[in-house]
């Protein structure tokens, strides 16, 4: 009879009594029960032949005559995913103004009045950003403009882009303008036609509580989200803007409505979180919305999701896709919140209006809130002067989730990433208390709801249809 | 203070180790205020609770018996968990 030995795993019990069970491959299986779990640990035995082969296979489990082959197999897997977290490419965001025309009640930012002086980045830092770039990163740039609301200083994106053609191959680089859509308008739309432009906008849940929220004097805006929309399809064609949603209280229950909502507008993707605990949205948002109500929601969103998915009707969530993605290991799932070491500088900086420089878009916000000097990098008006990373250094070392308090025993912990920029702002260190932390909460229950989903056969078959699109 | 009941449990020290004992209550924090003590022989935890005394000790001897388990199971991998980390770091060649 063959002698098997455990490897090292990590396990979690579901609500239906399962066992999730997890390693350093970051290879998952899920056993029937408990029962199953004490026997994995400890009469080994007593488990049928066909769940032995599974767990055998995916290296939970190993023989004499293996066990070397399996631990390099292991580390290899475990040094493999380490690199990816590491290497993907650097999103670059850049914030041409803190202007905004929207007062929204959960600004993270603090924007400032449109008419305001002073909260603009110049057209003549455009050089030294385009630099600063070329130094940092290496093609293809992925360029992001975020704000206040970018399209205000439409005149430095037009010539940000211009001077960036000259700079690098036409080719080389994408820019996406984050934006309410609310000031789009044709000569805008005119500029940006046959060039790699395109929009990221916010569709919140509840078109009454994206207007509560969003405000505008002239209440609507929702409609000229709508028709923003509407004209980028129309003139720049499909595919040319995304949107992201945020739940607050009063959209909790609208779910059918922001389904609705993007399918009407011929949107096939949607990319819904609970509204961020960032800078100044704190004191608002922990009034607002729990993880466990935003779970609510979130649930009957992908309820619905799924179903239209199932009726032929093609929409994809994001944000479950992004957390399923990092269940299988897919090449493609990357995503800044769910890296570890963490996305913070390495895989994202950003320039403010005052031309500072941020390891993330969130330091900046915690930046403008506590004024954290710390979180300054640099400045691109003093190129000559180098990076202050120490700080940096030090926040992605304590990034690694394999051996920190909360983490090291976490069965999701290698999909799963550290956000060092939130725990700072809550428990003013890197690594903070798990069994608090808003980060924890939310992405441990949208691992947990994937494994459920994974066991209806037609939740997976969608699931693998969006792998393969 | 009033109206706060206090819910005490014991455990052997020769069938559970402070180690598993804290790493079950890092997650309690969130849901009561606690204490361990060593009295004699026994651990000592306390927990202030309300009306939610069933839930409490519902929830913390879930999570104990996790870490029993976990520790079962890092007695037999804990060392080869250490070296499978420390050669992929080395690996990475930073």
């Amino acid at each position: 009879m063959t002698n098997y030995s455990p490897l090292p795993f990590n396990f979690k019990l579901l609500s239906d009594e399962s066992v999730v069970i997890s390693n350093l491959a970051n290879m998952y299986h899920v056993l029937p029960n408990k029962k199953d779990l004490e026997n994995l640990i400890s009469d080994i035995g007593s488990l049928d032949a066909d769940a032995v082969d599974k767990l055998e296979q995916k290296l939970f489990l190993s023989t004499q005559d293996d066990f070397e082959a399996k631990v390099q197999l292991t580390a290899s897997s475990f040094t493999k995913r380490i690199h990816k977290d590491l290497s993907s490419p650097r999103l670059i965001m850049i914030v041409p103004t803190l202007r905004c025309d929207h007062h929204c009640s959960y600004c993270q930012v603090s924007r400032v009045n449109q008419n305001l002086d002073g909260f603009d980045l110049p057209l003549s830092s455009i050089p030294a950003l385009i630099s600063f770039i070329k130094k940092v990163e290496s093609p293809p740039y992925k360029i992001e403009f975020q704000g206040g609301e970018p399209l205000l200083a439409f005149e430095f994106i037009q010539e940000f882009y211009n001077q960036m053609e000259l700079a690098v191959d036409k080719e080389d680089f994408t820019v996406v303008i984050a934006t309410s859509l609310s000031l789009l308008n044709d000569d805008m739309l005119n500029w940006c036609h046959g060039k790699a432009v395109s929009f990221s906008t916010s569709i919140d849940a509840g078109i009454k509580a994206h207007n509560r929220h969003r405000k505008l004097i002239t209440k609507n805006s929702f409609e000229l989200t709508q028709k923003g929309i509407n004209s980028i399809e129309e003139k720049l064609g499909k595919g040319k803007v995304g949107t992201v949603t945020t739940v607050t209280h009063q959209g909790l229950s609208g779910w059918d409505e922001l389904v609705d909502t993007h399918l009407e507008l011929g949107l096939s993707e949607m990319f819904v979180r609970p509204v961020s605990s960032y800078g100044f949205a704190i004191p608002k948002q922990a009034k607002d919305v729990s993880i466990a109500e935003f779970m609510v929601f979130y649930r009957n969103l992908i309820f619905r999701v799924l179903e239209d998915n199932k009726k032929g009707i093609p929409i994809v969530e994001h944000f479950l896709f992004i957390h399923y993605k990092r269940l299988m290991n897919a090449k493609d799932g990357m995503y800044v919140d769910l890296m570890a070491p963490a996305g913070y500088a390495k895989n994202s900086i950003l320039i403010d209006y005052t031309g500072n420089i941020f390891g993330s878009d969130e330091a900046r916000m915690v930046y403008r809130k506590y004024e954290f000097e710390n979180l300054v990098l640099g400045n691109n008006n003093d190129q000559d002067k180098s990076l202050d990373i120490d700080f940096s250094e030090q926040i992605l070392s304590q990034s690694f989730n394999f051996d920190v308090p909360g983490c090291s025993d976490c069965v999701y912990q290698g999909s799963c990433g550290s956000d060092p920029i939130y725990h700072i702002q809550e428990f003013g260190e890197p690594i903070g208390n798990k069994a608090f932390s808003r980060f924890c909460q939310l992405h441990q229950s949208v691992f947990d709801f994937i494994f459920e989903l994974l066991k209806n056969d037609s939740n997976r078959t969608v699931l693998e249809g969006w792998m393969n699109e | 203070m009033e109206g706060t009941k206090r819910l005490i449990l014991y455990y052997k020290k020769s069938q559970l180790t402070e180690l598993s004992l804290r790493k079950a209550l890092y997650w309690m924090s969130e849901i009561a205020p606690w204490t361990l003590e060593l009295e004699g022989e026994q651990w000592k935890v306390c927990f202030e609770c309300n009306e939610n005394e069933i839930t409490i000790r519902h929830k913390f001897e879930c999570l104990v018996n996790d870490y029993i388990l976990r520790s079962a199971l890092d007695s037999k991998t804990s060392d080869l968990k250490q070296a499978i980390i420390k050669k992929s770091l080395k690996d990475l060649s930073f």
